[in-house]
């Protein structure tokens, strides 16, 4: 039974990454600068969050 | 025809805009009003209390910016029928929209844990065990989702945001030299220059002004309540009248602490409301009455940006209209947030302080990303058509304001992690 709710759980994610897995926003470049510079935002600032958790251990 | 005629028709005209308005208002004036949470009311007491009315301008600098944030999710819900996760997952694909759902759950959750802080600490002092005061607080939530009206649900909402003006009679109480406001108050100045003291408040203020869940609640908001591309105007009118609440109440909280408690030292709104109660006993009740109603107004709209875009994205049913059958999940979610915030608040010696620098620090990782999608949705031509999507100075606007606060809410966060970073005064 336990399985079978995995599964479902697991199958409920797949349909969600399935039914949205074609971003419908016009990729003008704007759009694409935007996406790159937020993704490299967020990549320093988790690793400054890591920094962070390191030297306080 | 005559001039009565033209007065007769004039003023039927008005009274039925009038009426038409009080029927859409809703979304923008909670949405503004619950931003004046319970950490919202700790931040203005403390930065009255030690800047005494200098920052006030800058609260007032802070009105236009939260107005055309938050009027961009009023078009965007009303011409798209989509809630703002549902909306990102549907323009950006899955890595973005799991990416903003879980940072959305997880900061809303965190900031829910604050506002049964700010609500227990409120109560004690009228001598209500915190337990009490959150069985209460979780019992009231449920019942306002569970009658199965979003009219209802709004208008008792509309209730607790009438009490959150309790803060302006308030501050004649504790008699405050208005000329010395006046003076001091509207004039842009840093007391003592620029500092990591000042900073860390001035990003405080800011921090409170714009927060991701508003984003997400009154977009979600405006769809369930049903608003059209037609209303979109009325939903402007709300909002910033939601703005000028949200201003006013915040001024009169500086007002009240700057005039009753300058130069102390205030690390929470509990704290300034004991303090108060040697100068004025209802001038204390009155701000832990205040700070009650703004955590619990924060819990109300917090809980449901959560279970609203958990239920958008899973493809629950999660209108507030739909019958309590019809959307189990909407309450699990719901339920489950709510006894699971308070229970870390009952819990003895929880690390509530680290919480709270924990939500403003997590806040900043999300804020950027849901502000940069909501301008990018509403310059998509596709999803808003030419009517609704930005316009050239709306755009010119909200990238100032969009890359000002990514600046700032990110040294905010820098000095929230490494304290030494910026030399203090």
């Amino acid at each position: 039974m336990f399985r079978t709710r995995e599964k479902t759980t697991l199958g409920k994610f797949a349909e969600i990454n399935r039914r949205y897995a074609h971003p419908k926003i016009q990729m003008t470049p704007a759009v694409k600068i935007a996406l790159v510079a937020l993704r490299v935002y967020l990549v320093v600032l988790i690793a400054l969050l890591v920094v962070k958790f390191v030297t306080l251990v | 025809m005559n001039i009565f005629s033209k007065l007769y028709y004039g003023s039927h005209r008005t009274w039925k805009a009038v009426r038409l308005f009080l029927v859409l208002a809703g979304p923008g004036i909670i949405v503004m009003v619950a931003d004046n949470d319970a950490g919202g009311i700790t931040t203005y007491a403390a930065t009255g209390a030690r800047y005494g009315y200098h920052l006030i301008w800058f609260l007032v600098l802070l009105l236009p910016v939260a107005y055309f944030v938050q009027e961009m999710t009023v078009r965007l819900g009303a011409v798209t029928k989509h809630g703002h996760a549902e909306a990102i997952f549907n323009s950006f694909g899955p890595f973005w929209g799991w990416f903003s759902l879980a940072d959305l759950l997880l900061t809303d959750w965190l900031t829910l844990v604050t506002e049964f802080v700010g609500m227990t600490a409120a109560l004690a002092i009228f001598g209500v065990p915190p337990l009490l005061t959150c069985i209460g607080v979780i019992l009231l939530m449920t019942f306002m989702v569970l009658q199965g009206r979003y009219w209802t649900w709004e208008k008792l909402a509309l209730l607790f945001c009438a009490v959150n003006l309790v803060y302006i009679p308030l501050a004649f109480l504790v008699k405050p030299d208005f000329h010395a406001i006046v003076r001091t108050g509207f004039i842009p100045n840093l007391p003592g220059g620029f500092s990591n003291g000042i900073f860390f408040f001035l990003m405080a203020n800011i921090g409170t002004t714009i927060a991701p869940w508003m984003i997400f609640f009154q977009q979600s908001s405006v769809v369930d309540k049903g608003l059209q591309e037609k209303d979109i105007r009325w939903g402007k009118v709300d909002t910033l009248i939601g703005s000028v609440a949200t201003v006013l109440v915040a001024v009169f909280i500086i007002i009240v602490s700057g005039t009753a408690l300058a130069g102390q030292t205030v690390d929470s709104a509990a704290q300034a409301s004991a303090s108060l109660m040697h100068t004025s006993r209802l001038a204390g009740t009155l701000l832990a009455i205040g700070l009650f109603d703004a955590g619990l107004l924060g819990a109300i709209c917090i809980s449901l940006a959560s279970s609203w875009a958990f239920g958008e994205v899973f493809g629950w049913a999660h209108s507030l209209n739909r019958k309590v059958r019809e959307r189990p999940w909407f309450y699990v979610t719901y339920v489950a947030a709510l006894i699971t915030a308070a229970a870390v608040v009952l819990i003895p010696k929880a690390p509530l302080v680290l919480i709270t620098l924990f939500v403003q620090v997590i806040a900043v990782t999300l804020l950027p990303a849901a502000l940069v999608f909501l301008v990018l949705l509403l310059n998509d031509k596709n999803l808003m058509g030419e009517r609704f999507r930005n316009t050239r100075l709306q755009n010119v606007i909200v990238t100032v304001i969009v890359v000002a606060i990514i600046a700032l809410s990110t040294l905010y966060a820098l000095s929230a992690l490494f304290p030494g970073l910026f030399p203090t005064s």
